[in-house]
């Protein structure tokens, strides 16, 4: 079968590998009919993320169709059509059932590569690293879901691959990361970054009650979709951002801010001139140019809620203005398995819509010019979805 | 793990001495005799060795044990039902065969080229829980005990286990001196054990796709089918 292969740092290419076999009696295996690229996709791209192998297949976003299941799985049969949460949980463990679905005790063959780095090993990830799992992805025609009776989700024929495909990721990471700030009634909700995951925060905040949404970013096709969605925009290029969102908020700083953009964050003046330098020699691992706006910036008392992913160390960041300012920090890996269900019914209602952020469709072959498509913004490029 | 006045005078003035050599040289070379020489200085002026506690070997007879906990949410009749089946749970990386009859065990293992057996008899505790004792001479392990806790929360039971390695043979005493491999051994063999207990199964990553992998991984994966 066709796979989107690592093969290096910013080289992805489509090879041929062996198909996957059921290797565990909870397995099911996917024939994908559609996978998107992710923003965290472009961290292994740009060779962030350490415990990368050349020759891992890659892929968190994809939905399809059942050809096989394993004698445990009893809730799914040949011919479903499903949607995958990208974190693989086994639904037994403590946390999978205190809904903590990302934190995973049992679905890391590697937990204790993640434990040399973390301390403690989150779930398994489809196609993100040996340490959260090396599980190949669903940048492919056909994928191994580990645990298939606990994540995927049926879904009928009356919704398409656009309208739910986003489901596994980004529209629930979008979910979390306001859900988690617990927004109130009239809250002013800052996110910095317009992409995916942003432009989802940025329709959970209106959701649940914010009154002024703020979305920051550099890139004009994307501000112009927060703005068509009701947003405040900012340009970081041409204000000042801090003064700005004082501005916006009456002096007090926005209730809420959200960081979207994680650990490859651009910015300018000298500390993002120094991340650039600092991750450039691996003297740091991550570029925290957001996480530090959004924590200077955060009203006292505030919450700053982190849904961008990061990977490892971090420098200059000012959490003597977090401790000061009281501000309370929420953060982790999206549970999708909490949120699947009930934004289903969203998607189903018409409130949250993929279809509104995917830009490009591709066929897999061209997946390596798709990368460099979305890592670069050209055309516009807001989510691209690949077809095997 | 502490020293003499005499050792300490020594390490400081021979620890000095490299640190010279090492600045001379201003290669490879001499960048490894300052480390060495520094450490030596430490060691001089404090009196105790950085090399222990940087290599995490033992430092005293009492860290001899090597101990793991792992919280396993079932009762303690379900964990000691499964820990006296060892074959559901314990062949993996290291363990490439166990047959149990009655009480006693007989444990093949094989870490890379070093091969060999352990027979031990197991008998459960009273409260849950079991403890190894081994009937072979000289092998790697002396004991192993497994303790039952109850979890708050309703969580399952905390399960420590520990590992007295037999420090007679060459076996322990490895086993001992590369503690930090064996702690993350006994975790992988932990982490599996609740894996089975929690889900019916043990997560799996192989076989499954790739592409072409790099030189090095393919020579390690071909050893490892190989083996």
């Amino acid at each position: 079968m066709k796979a989107l292969c690592w093969m290096g740092r910013e080289d992805v290419r489509v090879e041929e590998v062996p198909e996957p076999q059921i290797l565990n009696p909870r397995d099911a295996i996917v024939r994908v009919t559609s996978t998107a690229i992710c923003g965290s996709d472009l961290h292994l791209y740009g060779g962030f993320i350490p415990t990368l192998e050349r020759g891992d297949v890659l892929g968190h976003e994809f939905m399809g169709e059942i050809v096989e299941v394993g004698a445990g799985v009893g809730n799914l049969e040949v011919g479903d059509r499903v949607i995958v949460p990208f974190p693989i949980a086994c639904g037994s463990c403590w946390y999978c059932r205190s809904d903590l679905h990302s934190l995973c005790d049992n679905s890391n063959p590697n937990a204790w590569m993640a434990e040399e780095l973390f301390g403690h090993s989150p779930a398994g990830i489809f196609g993100y690293s040996h340490m959260l799992g090396g599980y190949a992805g669903g940048q492919a025609e056909l994928v191994r879901v580990p645990f298939a009776d606990v994540g995927p989700l049926k879904i009928g024929p009356e919704l398409s691959d656009d309208q739910v495909l986003l489901l596994t990721d980004v529209i629930p990471t979008g979910w979390m990361a306001a859900e988690q700030a617990d927004i109130q009634t009239g809250d002013v909700v800052a996110i910095w970054g317009a992409g995916p995951v942003g432009q989802f925060a940025l329709r959970a905040a209106q959701l649940l009650g914010a009154s002024t949404v703020i979305a920051i970013d550099r890139v004009a096709s994307r501000l112009r979709m927060a703005q068509r969605h009701g947003a405040e925009v900012l340009n970081y290029q041409e204000v000042k951002l801090q003064t700005a969102l004082r501005d916006l908020t009456g002096g007090r700083g926005p209730d809420v801010c959200i960081d979207a953009v994680g650990l490859e964050a651009h910015g300018t003046g000298p500390l993002a001139l120094y991340d650039r330098v600092a991750t450039s020699v691996r003297f740091e691992t991550d570029r925290s140019t957001a996480l530090r706006e959004a924590l200077l910036a955060c009203r006292k008392g505030g919450t700053v809620s982190i849904a961008g992913v990061y990977g490892g160390y971090l420098d200059k960041v000012p959490l003597g203005a977090a401790f000061n300012k009281g501000l309370r920090l929420r953060m982790g890996q999206t549970h999708v398995h909490r949120y699947l269900r009930p934004l289903l019914e969203r998607v189903t209602r018409g409130e949250l819509d993929g279809r509104e952020i995917i830009t490009h469709h591709m066929p897999l072959e061209q997946a390596p010019e798709a990368y460099q498509i979305f890592r670069d913004k050209e055309d516009e490029c807001t989510k691209v979805v690949l077809q095997p | 793990m502490t020293a003499g006045d005499v050792e300490r005078t020594v390490s400081a003035m021979a620890g000095a001495a490299l640190v010279v050599r090492g600045a001379v040289r201003r290669d490879l070379a001499g960048w490894l005799a300052i480390a060495a020489g520094s450490t030596l200085i430490v060691r001089g002026v404090a009196g105790k060795s950085l090399v222990p506690r940087t290599l995490a070997l033992p430092a005293a007879a009492e860290e001899a044990e090597i101990v793991r906990s792992v919280t396993v949410g079932a009762t303690p009749e379900a964990i000691t039902s499964l820990l006296l089946d060892p074959s559901k749970w314990l062949p993996g990386e290291v363990v490439a065969a166990v047959s149990v009859v009655g009480e006693r065990w007989r444990v093949d293992y094989g870490l890379g080229p070093l091969r060999g057996e352990w027979e031990a008899t197991v008998r459960p505790q009273p409260g849950g829980g079991v403890v190894a004792t081994s009937e072979t001479e000289r092998s790697a392990l002396q004991s192993i005990e497994v303790e039952l806790l109850e979890a708050p929360d309703a969580r399952g039971c905390e399960m420590r286990v520990c590992v007295m390695p037999d420090r007679s043979g060459i076996a322990g005493r490895s086993l001992q001196a590369f503690r930090g491999v064996a702690e993350r051994m006994l975790g992988h063999a932990l982490q599996r054990f609740r894996q089975v207990l929690e889900t019916g199964e043990v997560a799996r990553n192989e076989p499954q796709p790739h592409g072409r992998r790099g030189a090095l991984a393919r020579v390690v994966r071909a050893r490892r089918e190989a083996s």
